[in-house]
């Protein structure tokens, strides 16, 4: 892991179109500016790993579910409003 | 095509009925081709079927027949991308998990969405507020967002 020291309204650049730059601290906080190609996707990271946890947990336990039909509780099916693929 | 699958046994499908998530869903980024696949007739309840691997199915619904008020802004880059021109050419499906005491909940920060005339789709990464990983699974209610509200 590369390491580097930057003060508040100093930033960092990678490659030639992603600069970060440190807007804010406080306490143990920092406030981070994120300029990006639109294309790039910034997220943070415990976000990107909630919804994976949550994926494997919804595969894990779908496959192992006798009758998901009576955890809905017998509703019955709303009138779509939109389109089904294929 | 013919394909293997736990819970529906073998089926034949249409190839153009195929989905395909170039970058897999968060956590299985390896599993790219998908069937949406009905849980009964009439049911709200649909199987994404991995293609490639019969156990892996993940239980979906359009969550626009539970939470009446979910929007998912894909903004410009990712819906041209997608080649998304409008609402009406692209299917959002969440992701549901069954938790503890058999409740079902859906992930609505990680929406699936469809390009329903190419079959490409991925897996999008909300940050809002509004929405957790855990929505619980009910008659469609209109949700209100603590967040909004306050504002």
């Amino acid at each position: 892991m590369l390491v580097l020291t930057r003060r508040v309204g100093q930033t960092v650049k990678i490659g030639d179109e992603i600069e970060v730059t440190v807007l804010q601290i406080s306490g143990d906080q920092v406030r981070l500016g994120i300029v990006a190609p639109r294309a790039v996707q910034v997220h943070r990271k415990e976000l990107l790993e909630q919804i994976a946890r949550e994926n494997i947990l919804a595969a894990q336990s779908a496959a192992g579910a006798p009758d998901v039909e009576e955890m809905l509780g017998g509703r019955p099916p709303a009138a779509k409003k939109n389109p089904d693929p294929g | 095509m013919t394909i293997e699958t736990a819970r529906f046994g073998e089926i034949e499908v249409e190839d153009d009925r195929m989905i395909t998530l170039q970058e897999g869903l968060l956590g299985f980024p390896e599993h790219r081709r998908f069937l949406l696949l009905e849980h009964r007739p009439g049911s709200p309840l649909k199987w994404l079927q991995s293609v490639d691997q019969p156990e892996l199915a993940f239980m979906v619904v359009n969550p626009h027949e539970f939470f009446l008020d979910y929007e998912v802004d894909l903004g410009d880059e990712l819906a041209a991308e997608m080649g998304l021109h409008c609402p009406e050419q692209a299917a959002v499906l969440v992701i549901v998990s069954v938790q503890e005491r058999q409740r079902l909940t859906a992930n609505l920060l990680g929406p699936v969405v469809i390009n329903t005339q190419t079959g490409a789709g991925r897996q999008v990464v909300l940050d809002s507020e509004c929405y957790t990983t855990r929505h619980l699974l009910a008659a469609a209610v209109p949700q209100t967002c603590a967040a909004c509200t306050a504002a």
